[in-house]
């Protein structure tokens, strides 16, 4: 241990909040990762503020745990550097780093009574006796497993072992906390009550957290800001909020919720194009900005919500299905050769669209996108 | 960590360390031995020549011996196949305690000596034996029937022996088998009968082939049982090899044979070394699917075997089908026989330890303890218990010293000679220990080595440490690497995560891999034959004698000895389970 056992614990037995103000500072710069030809991590860049909450998303092999293993220091980068508060730690090994790591599998030393898993770094930080017996019970309550230090692991469910897991990373106030689908293997339910826990905790211990998921309302419904990864390369990065309101790429747009993708021509007049599609009889003026490609075809993103419905016996559009959800009605329209979703809001007394019903539907230019029509 | 390279190239500096100390002593104890022995065979008079292979090859009687060596090792091997399928499918499809339960019987004459093994046949088959006592009783003969000291013995003798080996692989592959596939195959339309024959049967294909492999080439070997219960018309190559040595002191010859044997057995072991080679895969190993699966996702099927598989369906179906009816009983029979088989050394060697006879005779006429005490009173066998234990304990403590660094270079680090080291370091296994005692023998005649301890030390080691090297390699590749990572990110360095959560819990595997070495020195009699003299005798050493000369009582009281042993260390296996289940004393918090 490169630290003197006063420092360490000093900084451990400091107050919740404070010490982690100014650390915990993340940053990734042009990482990449080979696995012989596979760029399992193909030039990621990445800048986490101390205390973020940084969902790393993307589907199964997209290269989530990779790029966290790296940072975890349990993976060599092939480039890149990793920085956490201004200095390179590329070269520092993983049990020198500090970080918190939390696992799907949980991890808990089979050997060891809850109570001593979770004293386990801190005897590896030198502290003894009194100290680590205040802190580890402070670190059960926390999880609100208090009086569970004396069993052992596989005494606990799942969801209990998850939260002594997540107690054993915090116990010695990293300034970064790693973990890797920590709720994949718990059921649903149970899935979302720790949601609320784990974020509760970020609010109350101010770590730096980097959670990797596959699953976006997860993503989404946690973290400050999402990266999304796709074969190795991030996509894009913003909050929520961002993602789902200006995806920056067909992806993200098609990953991160519902979106309505219909192929349209493009036509520049003015400041301003014109997407048009003769087949769905259809002519929506765009802000450049709104065009994310030059071309003159393209795919016109538009969420199901944007997408407005009117029964009309003489349109060409036909309800296909629908699905009733309480407060709002899904709805599959074949127009042409295109399907399109629209979702409704149900209000009192009006009827719910039926299959094979004749609608008109229109769509809100100022929710749409255009993307690259090749996909 | 894993797969970290640094430019000092430690990382390949590491397997090597750990490597060493067992590549340095099998160097000096097995490979340089072999290797002097066939320069031997090839040389005659201090020249080089052919003359001893010349010499064996024209004689008919070498070739008899090779040809009836064959065939007991083929027959063996099928008849043990054919009995130990059935078992190892009914303890598969047994719940979990209860298959824990069968294979520990399973165990128990797999780690009790052949020696004693043998002995409890020599009774059980001999002419006013239990067996014959039944026969005659059930009238189903006149007169008692000859089954020792000719073939039948042997045969029967071998079969039991053997059939552990058998049953492990099998039984190992035939758990793996995803239940889930055979319900499945059910579900999409087979009668169970069929997805019996297509799915379950092939699937355990490895098993089959792994467990042929090694009864067949452990009989090829094989020297205490035929000799013990075979007669003249039984005689086979290990036999000739020892007598060639011990008695003729023809050793050219003997150098020859010798070679000849442990290049044949080599040949079959490199020819199937995929299979074997497999226990070091990464793939992981729950699914059947995963036993040699080509990149179509269609496994890899011999057009032969597919072509018979396609002859045989039809009349096998059938076969089948007609034997649904009979087939869980046929089953259970069966496995029920086979089991009968692998503990009836115990029922007799049990009883007859409380013999009060002064000689053999079962089932005794009374009880007494008159053979423990005459053991006690003997300094002779004393002497040699004690011998045994002293240095079979060496042997495995040693074992385990280079056995478990050679078993963590093997499965936590890639180099390009891990292959070869790991087939190197099992080859013990299946080179028969004739041919390795002779090749010692050899080596060390003429110096102060023969009828020494350290000798014993070492041959001990040598077959020893391959049990535990296997073992540690098994736990390893169970081991949950994960662990240790969670152990880094809590800031241990390697040492310390090695000495908080690997070693803690892989004590129980590094145990049972000193029983194994253990026990396997502690049986030992074929290096006792060659190695062993007035200084040096070990236990098997005067059982041996004992059974060849007179035959008593005393044998079976060493037999419940060592069974009570074997309960102690397989209790003391549990304990140190429990113990690193439970909570480390030192460790412990009042929290
Ligand atoms: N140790 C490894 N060796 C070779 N390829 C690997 C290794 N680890 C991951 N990969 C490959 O890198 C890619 C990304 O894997 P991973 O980071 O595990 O994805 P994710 O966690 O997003 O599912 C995959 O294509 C995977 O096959
Ligand atoms: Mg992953």
């Amino acid at each position: 241990m490169s630290v003197s056992t006063a420092t360490v614990s000093a900084k451990v037995t400091a107050g919740l909040a404070t010490s982690q103000s100014r650390r915990g500072a993340v940053s990734v710069n042009s990482l990449t990762k080979n696995f012989g030809p596979v760029k399992a991590v193909d030039d990621v860049s990445l800048s986490i503020e101390p205390g973020e909450f940084v969902a790393l998303l993307g589907s199964s092999g997209s290269g989530k745990s990779t790029l966290l293993m790296m940072i975890a220091g349990f993976e060599a980068s092939s480039s890149g550097d990793i920085m956490l508060d201004g200095m390179r730690i590329n070269d520092v090994p993983s049990y020198r780093r500090g970080f918190g790591m939390v696992f799907q599998s949980y991890a808990l030393f089979p050997h060891m009574t809850i109570a001593e898993n979770i004293a386990y770094p801190l005897r590896r930080r030198g502290l003894r006796g009194a100290d680590v017996e205040r802190e580890v019970v402070k670190a059960l309550k926390l999880v609100a497993l208090d009086g569970y230090g004396t069993r052992l692991p596989s005494q606990l469910s799942g969801g209990q072992q998850q939260r002594v897991a997540l107690a054993r990373a915090l116990v010695f106030r990293p300034p970064l906390l790693l973990m890797d689908e920590p709720l994949g293997a718990l059921d649903r339910k149970l899935r979302q009550q720790l949601q609320m826990e784990i974020k509760l905790i970020h609010k109350e211990v101010g770590s730096t957290i980097i959670f990797v998921t596959h699953d976006q309302e997860e993503a989404l419904s946690m973290a400050d800001r999402v990266a999304v990864l796709e074969q190795g390369r991030l996509q894009q990065c913003g909050t929520p909020r961002e993602l789902y309101e200006q995806p920056a790429i067909a992806f993200v747009a098609d990953f991160i919720g519902e979106m309505n993708f219909l192929p349209v021509e493009l036509r520049q007049s003015g400041g301003e194009v014109c997407a048009r599609s003769a087949d769905l009889g259809l002519e929506v003026m765009q802000e450049a900005g709104q065009v994310l490609t030059s071309g003159d075809r393209g795919l016109l993103a538009v969420r199901p919500e944007y997408v407005g419905l009117t029964p009309d016996e003489r349109a060409t559009a036909m309800v296909l299905e629908s699905a009733y959800t309480g407060t709002n009605q899904s709805v599959l329209v074949q127009v042409g050769s295109i399907r399109l979703t629209a979702r409704t809001s149900v209000s009192a007394g009006r009827p719910l669209f039926q299959s094979g019903q004749r609608v008109r539907f229109e769509i809100d230019a100022a929710h749409t996108r255009v993307f690259p029509a090749a996909r | 960590m894993p797969h970290r390279r640094d430019a000092l190239g430690r990382e390949h500096l590491l397997p090597v360390l750990l490597l060493l100390p067992i590549v340095a002593l099998f160097s000096v104890g097995y490979i340089v031995p072999l290797a002097q022995l066939v320069l031997k065979s090839l040389q005659h008079e201090g020249a080089w020549s052919l003359k001893s292979y010349i010499e064996i090859a024209n004689s008919p009687a070498f070739l008899w011996i090779v040809l009836k060596t064959l065939a007991l090792a083929a027959t063996v091997t099928i008849v043990c196949l054919l009995i130990a399928y059935p078992l190892a499918y009914a303890i598969s499809k047994c719940p979990p305690r209860p298959a824990a339960f069968l294979l520990l019987i399973v165990t128990l004459p797999y780690l009790t000596s052949v020696l004693i093994r043998t002995y409890a046949w020599i009774v059980l088959l001999s002419p006013n034996g239990p067996v014959n006592q039944l026969l005659l009783h059930l009238g189903l003969i006149s007169e008692p029937l000859q089954m020792v000291f000719n073939s039948v013995g042997v045969y029967v003798g071998m079969v039991q022996v053997q059939l552990p080996l058998m049953v492990f692989p099998l039984y190992a592959v035939l758990a793996r088998v995803n239940p889930s596939l055979a319900k499945a195959a059910q579900s999409l339309g087979s009668p169970p009968s069929d997805a019996f024959l297509r799915v379950t049967l092939p699937a355990s294909m490895p098993g089959v082939i792994s467990g042929c492999t090694l009864v067949f080439l452990s009989s090829l070997g094989f020297y205490i049982t035929p000799e013990l219960l075979g007669g003249p018309d039984s005689y086979l190559i290990a036999q000739g090899i020892s007598l060639r040595v011990l008695i003729l002191g023809n050793f050219d010859e003997a150098a020859a044979q010798s070679s000849i044997l442990m290049l044949t057995v080599i040949a079959v072991f490199l020819i199937f070394r995929q299979r074997i080679a497999e226990e070091l895969d990464d793939r992981p190993n729950n699914n059947v699917s995963s036993t040699g699966k080509s990149s179509t996702g269609l496994s890899p099927r011999s057009p032969i075997l597919e072509r018979l598989t396609a002859v045989l369906h039809g009349p096998l179906m059938r076969l089948h089908e007609a034997l649904t009816v009979v087939r869980r009983p046929a089953l259970y029979v069966s496995a029920g026989l086979t089991l009968l088989l692998l503990v009836l050394p115990f029922v007799v060697v049990i009883p007859l330890a409380f013999s009060n006879a002064p000689y053999l005779t079962f089932p005794p006429p009374g009880y007494s303890l008159r053979w423990f005490s005459s053991l006690l009173k003997n300094t002779q066998w004393l002497d040699a218990l004690s011998f045994s234990l002293r240095w079979a304990g060496l042997s495995a403590l040693l074992s385990v010293a280079i056995g478990v660094p050679a078993a963590f270079a093997l499965v936590r680090y890639r180099f390009s000679a891990r292959v070869p080291v790991y087939l190197l370091l099992i080859s013990p296994l299946i080179v028969p220990h004739v041919v390795i005692a002779v090749s010692l023998f050899f080596a060390l005649a003429g110096s102060s080595l023969i009828d020494n301890p350290l000798a014993f030390a070492l041959s001990y080691t040598i077959i020893g440490a391959p049990y535990t090297v296997v073992v540690m390699i098994a736990g390893l590749k169970r081991f949950n690497r994960t662990l240790e990572l969670a152990a880094a990110s809590l800031g241990s360095s390697p040492l310390v995560t090695l000495r908080t959560v690997t070693f803690p819990l892989l004590l129980p595997t590094l145990a049972s891999g000193a029983i194994f070495a253990f026990i396997v020195g502690f049986d030992d009699v074929v290096f006792g034959l060659f190695l062993s003299g007035p200084t040096a005798t070990p236990l098997p050493m005067r059982m041996w004698d004992n059974i060849r000369l007179e035959i008593s009582p005393q044998i079976a009281v060493i037999a419940v000895l060592f069974l009570i042993v074997l309960a102690l260390l397989m209790v003391l296996r549990l304990f140190v389970g429990a113990v690193v289940q439970g909570r480390r004393p030192q460790e412990s918090l009042h929290a």
